[in-house]
């Protein structure tokens, strides 16, 4: 099989325990008949956040993806194939653990199809900016895929050197959202 | 409908991108990471990258395919054979999301989906069935009772079986109940569901079955059969229409059971109705499959009607624009499923990039496929890499054809086997020559006999 380079978030852990969650998640909000304004799903590690600002956002991304043009959207680049662009160029074969060099850049990658969000709620704070310094594990977005919000961390620690989309932008599996440099604080 | 998404890869997915192209709809292909190169990306308007390779979190994830339906503006979705076509979750989360699926409604799927239930209701409609249980058999001596009345031997199936699987036959009382066992765990594992029931094993039948296609105004055709009979383990290798040697009477009885059978279900879409006959001529109804079929060219150029056109215009909501008497088959059809697996290994896939695709070509020669040269053949998913179909007056001239287009069909590269050279032995076996073979026919050309 020709597998594609190891992308950060590629194989999250949280994938099974996740879709049951969310399958729960779903079974509850279907029982509820209305929408809430905070529904927490959680089993050990995982959990499904939802949360409705107020009732006419919640329709609001679809209004947003019915109007983007999705050839804007990195048809032309697919994400794969700047990745393997990203970590082929080393020459001398070195895996450059440390090394850091100015396209050397790691990146944060959708897990899944929907809708980025930079920021836990309209209005509020981004998780991360340009200059932050992340550490494994750390929320850097939100992907909303049907009607559940995803939680999107960062794989591993560095100082972000760029957010590669905006909020509400609809992603495809394995865009590039995050990119990472080496650098401790 | 402006714009469908084809929620599937491979042949078919080309096969559904052309059928919209012809009708001026726009698409949306979906794509893994494994098939970013398809034929289908490079064909479709739009495509989605929508997972990484393994199916279950790409082509059978339902977010990913509603999300990227959501994100292009598409208004239907084909689900195409395999993955979703036939899970009634899918059909209805499509309905909750504004998106026709191209297909039946899922109350139907759901009903039809489920063997015994649809057992049930086609006894209902007057369908003959094979002895058998109508319920599921849940304890090992009630259906060990049901076996032996039967009389053996006599085939177990999952209730929620499918393609093929999940099925054990029994040919001795001493083995039932651990056949049962294992049968009903295995359905468990596969289908979720460990409901099994039991009928009666025919060790020498034919494979035939019926298309038919129904509006959502209560019109239902049918555009006649096609025999299935050359199979390995439940899986298709060569079609024909008309089916040799079946006379003209019995298949009509067949495909009025269909038609009637389709009426009593609320069918919507394309959908086949398969049949054992056994050798004493009797027909039984085996499932209704409510997909598109693999082999569903082989109707369409025998009655010259395009299965997914009408798939599209019947979404729409058209109605049928032709009555059964307008249906006329002619001549005859044979197609043949080329497979990236090595015959001579127990038909284990042997995948690679094609570094040689040159596909038949010539008069009355179709060939639906995904391959060009110098593709990589994805390792994730089935090993169908072309069908091949030839069209010819007579059985005896679309067979010839056949050999000469598979003696032209050239595919090689590193590691790369395929299933061309079987099929030119199956064309020159005499029972298949004479339209006197059945479903052992595999078998016996392979000496090893079937394990279920």
């Amino acid at each position: 099989m020709t597998a594609p380079p190891p992308t950060p978030t590629d194989e999250p852990q949280v994938r099974t325990p996740l879709e049951q969650v969310r399958q729960q998640a779903v079974e509850l909000l279907g029982e509820l008949g209305r929408t809430p304004r905070t529904l927490r799903v959680r089993v050990g590690d995982t959990a499904v956040e939802i949360e409705w600002p107020e009732p006419a956002a919640a329709v609001a991304p679809t209004a947003v993806l019915a109007g983007t043009a999705s050839a804007a959207l990195g048809l032309e680049s697919p994400a794969p194939a700047a990745l393997s662009q990203a970590e082929n160029p080393t020459p001398d074969g070195g895996r450059t653990a440390g090394t850091p060099a100015a396209d050397d850049a790691r990146y944060v990658t959708a897990p899944t199809v929907g809708t980025f969000y930079t920021a836990p709620a309209p209005g509020s704070p981004p998780f991360v900016q340009v200059g932050d310094v992340v550490s494994a594990g750390q929320q850097i977005g939100i992907i909303e895929a049907m009607k559940l919000m995803i939680p999107i961390e960062a794989d591993q620690a560095g100082r972000v050197t760029a957010v590669l989309r905006v909020d509400g932008e609809a992603v495809e599996y394995g865009e590039r959202l995050l990119a990472l440099a080496d650098g401790e604080a | 409908m402006r714009k469908v998404l084809v929620a599937n890869r491979g042949e078919i997915a080309v096969r559904v991108l052309r059928a919209c192209r012809e009708l001026g709809v726009r698409t949306v292909a979906v794509y893994s990471t494994e098939d970013r190169e398809s034929a289908a990306v490079a064909l479709a308007d739009e495509a989605v990258h929508i997972g990484p390779a393994p199916a279950r979190r790409s082509y059978l994830h339902i977010p990913a395919l509603i999300e990227a339906a959501r994100k292009t503006g598409a208004d239907a979705v084909h689900p195409g054979y395999g993955f979703l076509s036939e899970d009634p979750d899918f059909a209805e989360v499509c309905r909750d999301n504004d998106l026709v699926f191209i297909g039946p409604p899922p109350e139907v799927i759901a009903a039809l989906g489920d063997k015994t239930a649809a057992r049930a209701l086609m006894a209902g409609a007057g369908m003959p069935l094979l002895p058998g249980s109508l319920e599921p058999l849940r304890r090992a001596d009630q259906a060990h009772g049901v076996a032996e009345a039967i009389g053996y031997p006599v085939i177990i199936k999952a209730a929620a079986g499918g393609g093929g699987r999940g099925m054990t036959v029994v040919r001795d009382g001493e083995d039932f109940v651990r056949a049962y066992t294992e049968t009903s765990a295995n359905a468990r594992a596969l289908f979720g569901d460990p409901r099994v029931f039991v009928e009666r094993y025919l060790p020498s039948a034919r494979h035939v079955e019926i298309q038919i296609l129904c509006d959502s105004h209560g019109g239902v055709v049918h555009l006649g059969e096609r025999d299935c009979s050359v199979q390995r383990r439940h899986q298709k290798l060569v079609e024909e229409s008309p089916a040799p040697g079946l006379p003209a009477d019995l298949v009509e009885r067949m495909a009025q059971a269909a038609v009637a059978g389709a009426k009593a279900a609320g069918y919507v879409g394309a959908g086949t109705f398969e049949f054992l006959v056994g050798p004493d001529g009797a027909f039984s109804f085996m499932e209704v499959n409510c997909r598109i079929q693999v082999e569903h060219p082989v109707t369409e150029l025998r009655t010259g009607i395009d299965l997914v056109r009408q798939q599209l215009l019947i979404a729409a909501g058209g109605r049928l624009d032709f009555a059964q008497d307008d249906i006329s088959a002619r001549g005859a059809v044979i197609e043949c499923r080329i497979n990236v697996e090595d015959p001579d290994r127990a038909f284990l896939p042997a995948p690679g990039r094609l570094e040689r695709f040159v596909p038949a070509g010539g008069p009355f020669v179709r060939v639906d496929t995904h391959g060009y040269p110098g593709y990589r053949m994805a390792t994730s998913y089935d090993s169908l890499l072309a069908k091949l179909l030839t069209w010819a007056p007579t059985r005896a001239e679309a067979l010839a054809r056949m050999d000469r287009a598979l003696a032209e069909f050239t595919v090689s590269g590193p590691g790369v086997r395929t299933t061309i050279p079987f099929l030119r032995r199956v064309l020159a076996d005499e029972h298949f020559a004479t339209g006197t073979h059945d479903t052992t026919i595999v078998d016996r050309l392979t000496g090893r006999p079937d394990q279920r």
